[in-house]
């Protein structure tokens, strides 16, 4: 019988978790020991360092053998998200992982030499950085399903964040996606203001599967205007949700996400970018109390008085100095859902916080920690919840930068 | 330089429960028994996430109500606690071969070569011993005769066959005959597969293979598959017993006849008889390619001379911290190969001169190049290169002696023997000596028709093996030589890589110049690394590579990381800076 491969799990599987492949039709040829299943990754985009040695696996008494190949494509990504945001939609390549597998089998004849074949190459699948819990995967396994069929076959955004979250009226809101199939769809987003009135912005995207798409969200960036006053009237509407999802021939092609705009006064609206748990970045507004702080690491050592030294000149020196700035920013009052949220941006690894310059009229990206190693996310007693977030710049400098700069 | 690396994986805690149970047995049997094989498990595997970080023996080294603690042995260590004690001839090699009798050889379709080799010394010391009569000129010119023993079988070698081994005659080598020598070599390409296939490891990258010179090297050896095959008949034989008073009848085999044949052969007798570890690290020592085992129980052949000037791995984005640096070492290389003390070429007279390299002079080719030296230093050493031998210029006494015996001395000044050669090869200046040893070397004397290697004949001279005496073997060490294809000559030199290590075709030159710039002046460094689990694997699977981060390249001496559930730790890095 001939070896063949099937790749488990679907088309497009996330990299933390188990991407299993089943290499089966084997059997040893009488007179041979050592008889093992094989299988090769092949990286189709030379995006991945890929050790170049096949696996083997001794096959079980169906005469298959199960690969996971998860440890082999898990490499780190150069993460990346547009901002200031520019345009509506942005597609990436560099971020899914494009592989083929092909499977053969080895065994050592009845002459002691050593022998192996190689089967065709498996169709090209793909792979994205991310994972979910085993608990989810032991749910999905139990009911049959798997992250392709929940996620990509069902055409949903690659997001757990909340429906229906508020967000500040200037943030960065984004939804990713990545489609079952070559396609091209209607962006659409639904703006609806405080007087039931309403505005759609749309645009045509072509999607490929070898992609990943970030979408932009907030009308503001899509030239929407946020609030209308009307000219007999002089009354002024706000935009007080908006609704995202994709569409085609004006039928909901994705799933659809709800925002609502978060109006109250906020005097320095902090926001956080994460890369979420399937492949998506997901974008938090803080609305609550921020703290700048300044950590400083240094060594101080004597040096003897020179005879010429001037006032100037010191006897204790700090030839290592380094800062780091800090913050403790509050998150401000949340949702029940918001906050349990924000569990998805504590465990991340990759994490930016986007700061105001004094004028508010740009913000940075700061690469950034979170040192909160214990948090109270919800208390049910308490109708209010809200969390102050301990964070740290991602780099320690013997430089500081100048936040007073207008750009 | 003297050790192969291998892997392993230490410090693993395995709970005690009902499944580890059921593999390693209940703990207090450890405690109480103990042996060997109670607490090795062959066959383990360490995975994570699917990647194949190691494969080997488990070895239990404790247990207690709650865990077994142990450590995995690599499939290269198992290999060589295997081998330990043993040497490769000891290993099942085809034995009843008959030899395929042909005029060329060829790496390509044969196991063995059989170049002819010119060895005078073949038959000493076996067998009957006849006197032949010699000639010599007296002081006057006169011819004068004198007797002088010899063994039979040396002079019947000398008188029908030259003294050479595997003489060619037409289509065929002869291998009939009184004192005929036949001796087929092993191709090393082919000793290597076999060392390897024996122990269910197999080469795959072969670096020495795609050398088109390297790949012709066959292993020397002292061993004649032509025996004296005996024509014999059962006959009654009457003698007086002394102990019984009385004429006995005994049956004995006469021998009528003797021919002498080629009879199979084993190639166990064509193997030098060394440890499995010396013979491949010799190997490494001596060509500089190194052999990387790798967990699949594949092996590469690495040219490691290539590896300084070859194109790193960019491994900078990993890197976290800062480099630790060691302190430079500054050591002067000295190569040293075994000599073969049984090859009276070199043998018994070789002196290492090593620490008198300031008094050599440079080598002249021939004898009288030596005497035509005008006013050498006391104390100068020079190699002749024909004779392979190293003469001092020094006060001597010359000693001679008439036709009765009689001594007549006098105070000179001449050029003195005082070793064989080479010498060990040395590169650099500095105090500290660093040895690289290999138990692997080259027939040191060849006679070129016209200087061409295609009409290259080896001189060696050195007792020989035979099946029937095995009583009076003689071992042979490693030694090397180029096989000429399609002739059959064996040289030193082919393809522009020459067995001795000097000169600019010498091994020095051709296969460690670049890595000894690199080994003499090196400097360990040490660094670390948050490696992704494939990466990991990447590295292991190239570490013989270079690598670099921003800072510079650098190779990689080992590599450690520690693995718990669902964690890989921060990976250090020890190697050198290139």
């Amino acid at each position: 019988m001939a070896i063949s491969v099937t790749v488990l799990g679907g088309s497009l599987q996330l990299t933390g978790n188990p991407v299993e492949v089943k290499v089966s039709g084997g059997s040893a040829p009488a007179g041979s020991t050592d008889y093992k299943l094989l299988l090769k990754v092949i990286d189709v985009d030379s995006s991945l360092l890929m050790p170049p040695v096949p696996d083997g696996i001794a096959p079980d008494s169906n005469g298959e053998a199960i690969f996971d190949i998860s440890g082999k494509v898990d490499q780190p990504v150069q993460l990346q998200f547009q901002f200031p945001v520019t345009t509506s939609s942005v597609a990436y390549d560099s971020l899914v992982f494009a592989i083929k597998v092909q499977a053969g089998e080895s065994y050592i004849d009845s002459f002691g030499e050593l022998q192996e074949s190689w089967g065709p190459q498996s169709s090209e699948f793909h792979l994205l950085k991310g994972g979910v819990s085993k608990r989810q995967i032991a749910i999905w396994r139990t009911a049959g399903t798997n992250f392709y069929t929940q996620y990509i076959a069902a055409k949903k955004f690659l997001t757990h964040r909340p429906w229906g979250d508020f967000v500040h009226p200037t943030q960065a809101v984004k939804l990713w996606f990545i489609p079952s199939e070559a396609t091209t769809v209607t962006y659409k987003v639904r703006c609806q203001y405080d007087d039931n009135t309403e505005t759609s912005y749309t645009t045509s995207v072509s999607l490929t599967t070898d992609k990943i798409y970030e979408f932009n969200c907030n009308p503001k960036y899509l030239n929407v205007p946020l609030t209308v006053t009307g000219q007999e009237t002089g009354i002024t509407k706000r935009l007080f949700l908006f609704d995202v999802r994709l569409e085609k021939d004006n039928v909901a092609y994705s799933d659809e996400y709800r925002f609502h705009y978060d109006w109250r006064y906020c005097e320095r609206p902090f926001f956080i970018l994460f890369q979420n748990s399937i492949g998506g970045i997901d974008d938090v507004y803080l609305g609550g109390r921020g703290i700048d702080k300044f950590s400083l690491e240094r060594t101080a050592v004597t040096k003897p008085q020179a005879r010429d030294a001037r006032v100037y000149d010191p006897t204790i020196i700090t030839p290592h100095s380094l800062g780091q700035n800090s913050w403790t920013i509050n998150t401000g009052y949340k949702s029940i859902s918001q906050m349990l949220h924000l569990r998805d941006m504590l465990v991340s690894r990759q994490k930016w916080l986007l700061y105001p310059n004094m004028p508010m009229t740009v913000y940075l990206i700061i690469p950034i920690i979170i040192d909160n190693s214990d948090s109270l996310l919800v208390d049910y007693s308490s109708d209010l919840h809200e969390l102050d977030l301990e964070i740290s710049e991602a780099e320690k400098s013997q430089f500081s930068f100048d936040n007073r700069l207008a750009t | 330089m003297d050790d192969i690396p291998g892997n392993a994986g230490l410090g693993i805690d395995i709970p005690v429960n009902e499944f580890s149970r059921a593999i390693f047995g209940n703990p207090e049997r450890f405690e109480k028994y103990g042996s060997g094989s109670d607490r090795k498990f062959p066959g383990f595997e360490i995975r994570q996430k699917g990647v194949l970080l190691e494969r080997g023996t488990f070895v239990i080294t404790g247990a207690d109500q709650e865990r077994y603690t142990g450590w995995l042995q690599s499939e290269l260590g198992v290999l060589g606690e295997e081998q330990r004690d043993k040497f490769i001839d000891e290993l099942p090699w085809k034995t009843q071969q008959t030899f395929v009798n042909k005029v060329t050889y060829s790496q390509i379709t044969d196991e063995y070569a059989a170049p002819t080799i010119h060895n005078q010394a073949f038959w000493e010391g076996k067998g009957k011993q006849i006197t032949e009569v010699r000639k010599y000129q007296d002081e006057e010119g006169v011819w004068q005769k004198m007797d002088e023993t010899i063994e039979y079988l040396t002079a019947r070698f000398r008188d029908n066959f030259s003294y050479l081994i595997n003489q060619r005659e037409g289509s065929s080598i002869k291998s009939t005959g009184e004192g005929c020598v036949v001796s087929p070599m092993l191709f090393l390409q082919y000793v290597l597969k076999e060392i390897f296939r024996m122990h269910q490891w197999y080469i795959n990258r072969n670096d020495l293979y795609d050398n088109i010179a390297m790949r012709e090297l066959f292993i020397y050896n002292n061993f004649n598959i032509v025996r004296p095959l005996f024509t014999k008949e059962r006959v009654e034989f009457s003698e007086f017993d002394r102990e019984f008073m009385r004429y006995i009848t005994r049956e004995l085999d006469r021998i009528v006849g003797v021919s002498w044949g080629v009879a199979t052969f084993s190639y166990r007798d064509l193997i030098p008889h060394v440890p499995l570890k010396d013979f491949i690290l010799g190997l490494q020592n001596y060509l500089n390619y190194v052999f990387f085992f790798r967990t699949d129980k594949k092996i590469d052949i690495i040219d490691r001379d290539a590896i300084p000037d070859s194109t790193p791995i960019d491994i900078d984005s990993y890197f976290v911290n800062e480099w630790i640096m060691g302190e430079r070492s500054d050591s002067r290389l000295k190569f040293i190969a075994e000599v073969e003390k049984n090859d009276g070429i070199q043998g018994e007279d070789w002196h290492d001169l090593s620490d008198r390299l300031d008094d050599f002079g440079d080598p002249v080719d021939t004898y009288a190049d030596l005497l035509a030296i005008s006013d050498p230093d006391i104390g100068e050493l020079r190699l002749v290169i024909e004779e392979n031998k190293i003469y001092e210029w020094k006060w001597s006494i010359y000693i001679g002696e008439d036709e009765v015996r009689r001594e007549h001395q006098e105070d000179v000044l001449r050029w003195e023997f005082v070793s064989t050669g080479p010498q060990p090869y040395q590169y650099g200046d500095a105090d500290e000596i660093e040895e690289i040893r290999t138990e692997f070397s080259t027939l040191l004397k060849f006679f070129k028709a016209f200087g061409l290697d295609l009409l290259s004949i080896p001189y060696v001279r050195q007792h020989g093996n035979i099946d029937i005496m095995r009583s009076l073997w003689s071992d042979f060490s490693p030694r090397l030589v180029f096989n000429v294809s399609f002739s059959g000559a064996a040289t030193d030199e082919l393809g522009g890589y020459n067995l001795n290590w000097p000169g600019e075709n010498g091994l020095f030159e051709k296969r460690w110049k670049r890595w000894s710039r690199l080994w003499k002046n090196r400097l360990p460094v040490e660094g670390y690394f948050d490696f992704p689990l494939s990466v990991i694997d990447y590295i292991k699977m190239n570490i013989h590579k270079k690598f670099r981060t921003r800072h510079g390249e650098f190779i990689i001496q080992e590599m450690e990381t520690e693995f718990g559930i669902e964690k890989v730790g921060i990976t250090k890095i020890k190697g050198f800076k290139v």
